[in-house]
C-alpha cells in the first residue's frame, strides 16, 4: 500500500477534539447543532479522507473490476415492510406505508366497534381508524414460543393509500426489504380460494414465508367491514 | 433535482444525477496518441470501450490528481443523431450531491464560445456552482474521434435509463 500519502495532504484542524463534542464543548455552534456530526466542518473533514493518493494496486484492481459485467439487481422489485401478526409474517408495500409508531391507546367508538374495527387512535394529533388485523384475517392465537433474548416490540403501522388511512397493531416489525417480483410466488390455491384472503403473493425471507397483502384488496376489505 | 458536485481547481461544478450511469474510482487508461490533452484515454467499462475526458484539463488546463476523491463519472451522452453513448468524465472531489430546483439556476450572463458546455449557475452557502451541459460536451473534434474509434453504442432499449 501507498503509505507515504497518508495524512500528508490532509491538513485537518480537528476542532471537534478541541472545542467540540470530544473537547471542551466551547464551540458556539453546539448550542444549535447539538453534536459535531451535524456540523459541516466535521463532514468536510471526513470527506477530506478521500483526498489521499491512490495506490497502483487500487488502480489495477479497479481497472480489472470494471471490465466485468455488473450483476444487476432485478429491475422489477418492490420495497415492502415486513411485520408479524400472531404467527404469521406479512408484508405490505412500503409505498403505501405512512409511518410506524409505538403502541397508542385505542379509543372505542360506542356501537360501532366490532370484531375488526377497534376504535380510533391518535396519530400525530389526527384520529385514525384502528383495525385488528389478527381478527380481521382470522388468525389463530399466538403459539407460546420459547422466550428469546431479542427484544421484540409491538408497534402500530399506519398505512395510507390515496388518503385512505388505517392503523393496525402488529406484534413485531422486521423492517423494510426490497424483493424482486420474480421471487414473489402465487399464494397456495387452497388459500387463494378462501374469500377472506387478501394475500397477493408469498415470498421467502430469511427462511420465513411472508405473505404480501394486496393493498387494494386490503383497503377495500377494510372499508367494507367498517360499512363506510 | 439532484446534482452531483465536483471540483475543478477551486471552483465547483455540477451535473444532473439523472444522466449519470455510475461513478467509479480512477482506473488505468489506455492512452491515445495524438488525442487532445483532455482525453485521458480509453478503458473497458463492463465490456464497452469508453473514452474518458479529464474535465480538469478541459476546464482548468491541469490534470486531475490521482486521489480517492477523483472519480470517473459515467454519463449517458446523446449525440446529435440521437444515439446513446457512454462517456467518462474525470473530476476531482466528486463526493457531494446537492438538491435544487431547475428554477434555482441563473444564467451566467456571459457565453464563451470555447466553453459552451458550461451552463447556468446556482449558489449555496459556500459559493457558486456551475452546471456542466453534457450535450455540449465533448467538443467537436472528440466527436469525430469517437466515430473513428467506432464508439460502441448502447443497445436501443437502455435499461438503466429512466
Amino acid at each position: 500500500m501507498n503509505q507515504r500519502s497518508r495524512g500528508s495532504n490532509v491538513e485537518l484542524f480537528r476542532c471537534w477534539k478541541q472545542i467540540g463534542i470530544f473537547g471542551d464543548f466551547s464551540c458556539p455552534k453546539l448550542a444549535e447543532i447539538v453534536h459535531c456530526r451535524n456540523c459541516n466542518e466535521y463532514n468536510r473533514a471526513g470527506r477530506s479522507l478521500f483526498d489521499r493518493e491512490i495506490s497502483d494496486e487500487f488502480l489495477k484492481e479497479w481497472t480489472e473490476n470494471l471490465t466485468g459485467i455488473k450483476e444487476s439487481e432485478a429491475l422489477d422489485s418492490i420495497s415492502v415492510i415486513v411485520f408479524r401478526i400472531k404467527n404469521e409474517w406479512l408484508a405490505y408495500k412500503a409505498l403505501y406505508l405512512q409511518e410506524t409508531t409505538n403502541i397508542r391507546s385505542v379509543h372505542r367508538v360506542p356501537l360501532r366497534t366490532n370484531n375488526a374495527f377497534k376504535g380510533v387512535v391518535n396519530i400525530n394529533g389526527e384520529l385514525l381508524l384502528c383495525v385488528s388485523m389478527a381478527d380481521f384475517l382470522e388468525f389463530a392465537p399466538e403459539e407460546d414460543k420459547e422466550k428469546t433474548d431479542l427484544m421484540i416490540y409491538k408497534r402500530m403501522v399506519v398505512i395510507n393509500k390515496m388518503g385512505e388511512r388505517y392503523v393496525f397493531p402488529v406484534d413485531e416489525i422486521l423492517g423494510i426489504y426490497r424483493i424482486a417480483l420474480c421471487d414473489l410466488k402465487e399464494p397456495p390455491i387452497t388459500l387463494s380460494k378462501s374469500p377472506t384472503t387478501l394475500i397477493e403473493g408469498v415470498f421467502n425471507l430469511n427462511e420465513k414465508k411472508v405473505g404480501l397483502l394486496g393493498e387494494d384488496k386490503l383497503i377495500h376489505a377494510l372499508k367494507r367491514s367498517l360499512g363506510s | 433535482m439532484l446534482f452531483l458536485v465536483f471540483e475543478i481547481g477551486d471552483e465547483r461544478y455540477c451535473l444532473e444525477v439523472s444522466r449519470i450511469i455510475e461513478i467509479t474510482p480512477m482506473v488505468i487508461f489506455k492512452k491515445i496518441p495524438h488525442a487532445p490533452a483532455y482525453v485521458s484515454g480509453l478503458f473497458n467499462y463492463r465490456g464497452t470501450i469508453v473514452p474518458v475526458i479529464d474535465l480538469s484539463i478541459l476546464i482548468a488546463g491541469k490534470p486531475s490528481r490521482p486521489l480517492f476523491s477523483t472519480r470517473i463519472i459515467l454519463v449517458d451522452y446523446v449525440s446529435e443523431d440521437k444515439v446513446h453513448h457512454i462517456l467518462g468524465l474525470l473530476a476531482e472531489r466528486a463526493t457531494e450531491t446537492i438538491s435544487c430546483r431547475e428554477e434555482d439556476f441563473q444564467p451566467p450572463g456571459i457565453e464563451v464560445d470555447e466553453a459552451q458546455y458550461l451552463g447556468d449557475v446556482v449558489f449555496d452557502e459556500s459559493g457558486m456552482i456551475q452546471r456542466v451541459r453534457i450535450e455540449k460536451l465533448p467538443p467537436e473534434n472528440i466527436r469525430d474521434y469517437q466515430q473513428e474509434y467506432e464508439f460502441v453504442a448502447l443497445k436501443e432499449n437502455n435499461d438503466f435509463l429512466p
